[in-house]
C-alpha cells in the first residue's frame, strides 16, 4: 500500500487518536484513514449519575502538491463525539429507551474549489504556491458535560476521528493528518470525570450550624 | 457482584486507500459500517458508492475567509 500512498490511524487505550494519510505518487484516488474510541458507562445503582468528558486534538497538517485547476483535489480532517443513552423504562424494568446525539463535531479542509473551511479548529496558512497550498491546525482541548446516566441506565459515548484526501487529477497529491500517527505514540487521550452530586437539601447538622451562626451574630450586634 | 459503576471501553481503527474499482486496499474495520462513510458521502470518489447512504446533514461552516 505504501507504493500508492498511505494511511494510518492510531488508537490508544486511552483514547488518544490519530489519524493521516499520504498520496505521495499523486495517483487520483482516495486515502481514508479513521480511528473510533468508545466507552461504555454502566449505571448499577439506583442513583443518577454525571460524567465530564474531556479531550484533545492534536494539532495537524492538509497539505496539497501538484497544479491546481479549480476540481482538483478534496483534503478533510475532522470528528464528531456522539452518544446514546439507554433509560430504564416499563413499570418492571427490563426494558429500555434509548436516545441518541451528537455531542462535538469539528473540522478543516481545503475543499475541491480550493477554499480552505472550518469549524472548531483553527486553519492556519503556512504555503500558498502555484504547485502548493499547505495549512496548519491547531490543537484542541474540549471538554464536554456527558448526558446524565438515570439510575440503572447506560451510556455509550463514540469519538470518531479521520483524515481524508480524494485526488481527482493526475500529478496532484498531498498529506492530511491530525496528530502524527507514523510514531504510534499516543497524546494526552480523553478522560472520564465524574461529577459529584450536589444534594438539594441541606444535612441537619448544616442546618444547626446555620442557626447557631444567626443566633450568634444577633447576640453579638445585641451586646453592641 | 457488578461494581456500582462499570466501565468498557474498546478502540477501532481502519483504513481505505482506493484508486480504482479494480483497485482498492483496505485494512482494520469495515469503513462502510461507521457514520464516517456517512459523514464523507459527498466527497467520495466516483464509483466508490459501496453502500447506498442516507441524506446527511452538513455541519455548519464558518465563512470563507480571504487571504
Amino acid at each position: 500500500m505504501r507504493q500508492l500512498g498511505f494511511a494510518s490511524a492510531v488508537s490508544t487505550g486511552k483514547g488518544a487518536l490519530e489519524v493521516g494519510a499520504e498520496n505521495g505518487l499523486r495517483f487520483p484516488g482516495a486515502h481514508i484513514a479513521f480511528s473510533r474510541y468508545y466507552t461504555t458507562i454502566k449505571n448499577n445503582t439506583d442513583q443518577e449519575v454525571e460524567f465530564d468528558f474531556p479531550f484533545v486534538i492534536e494539532p495537524g497538517e492538509l497539505t496539497l502538491l501538484g497544479v491546481r485547476d479549480g476540481d482538483t483535489a478534496h483534503l478533510r480532517v475532522g470528528g464528531f463525539i456522539d452518544f446514546r443513552l439507554l433509560s430504564p423504562a416499563g413499570p418492571f424494568g427490563g426494558t429500555y429507551d434509548e436516545s441518541t446525539g451528537r455531542l462535538f463535531d469539528y473540522f478543516a479542509e481545503i475543499d475541491f474549489d480550493d477554499s480552505p473551511n472550518a469549524a472548531n479548529l483553527l486553519m492556519v496558512l503556512l504555503v500558498k504556491q502555484s504547485t502548493e497550498r499547505s495549512f496548519a491546525t491547531a490543537g484542541y482541548n474540549g471538554h464536554l458535560s456527558l448526558p446524565t446516566i438515570p439510575a440503572f441506565g447506560e451510556l455509550t459515548v463514540y469519538y470518531d476521528m479521520y483524515a481524508h484526501m480524494n485526488v481527482l487529477d493526475s500529478e496532484v497529491g498531498g498529506k492530511v493528518r491530525l496528530g502524527d500517527p507514523t510514531d504510534l505514540i499516543g497524546g494526552t487521550g480523553v478522560g472520564l470525570i465524574q461529577r459529584q452530586a450536589l444534594s438539594d437539601t441541606p444535612e441537619p447538622g448544616t442546618l444547626v450550624l446555620f442557626a447557631a451562626g444567626i443566633t450568634g451574630i444577633l447576640a453579638f450586634r445585641r451586646l453592641t | 457482584m457488578a461494581a456500582p459503576i462499570d466501565f468498557t471501553t474498546g478502540i477501532i481503527t481502519g483504513t481505505y486507500v482506493f484508486h480504482s474499482n479494480a483497485l482498492q486496499f483496505k485494512d482494520g474495520a469495515e469503513i462502510a459500517r461507521f457514520p464516517i462513510w456517512d459523514f464523507l458521502a459527498d466527497s467520495r470518489p466516483y464509483g466508490a458508492q459501496l453502500v447506498q447512504t442516507v441524506p446527511v446533514t452538513r455541519t455548519s461552516r464558518l465563512p470563507r475567509f480571504r487571504e
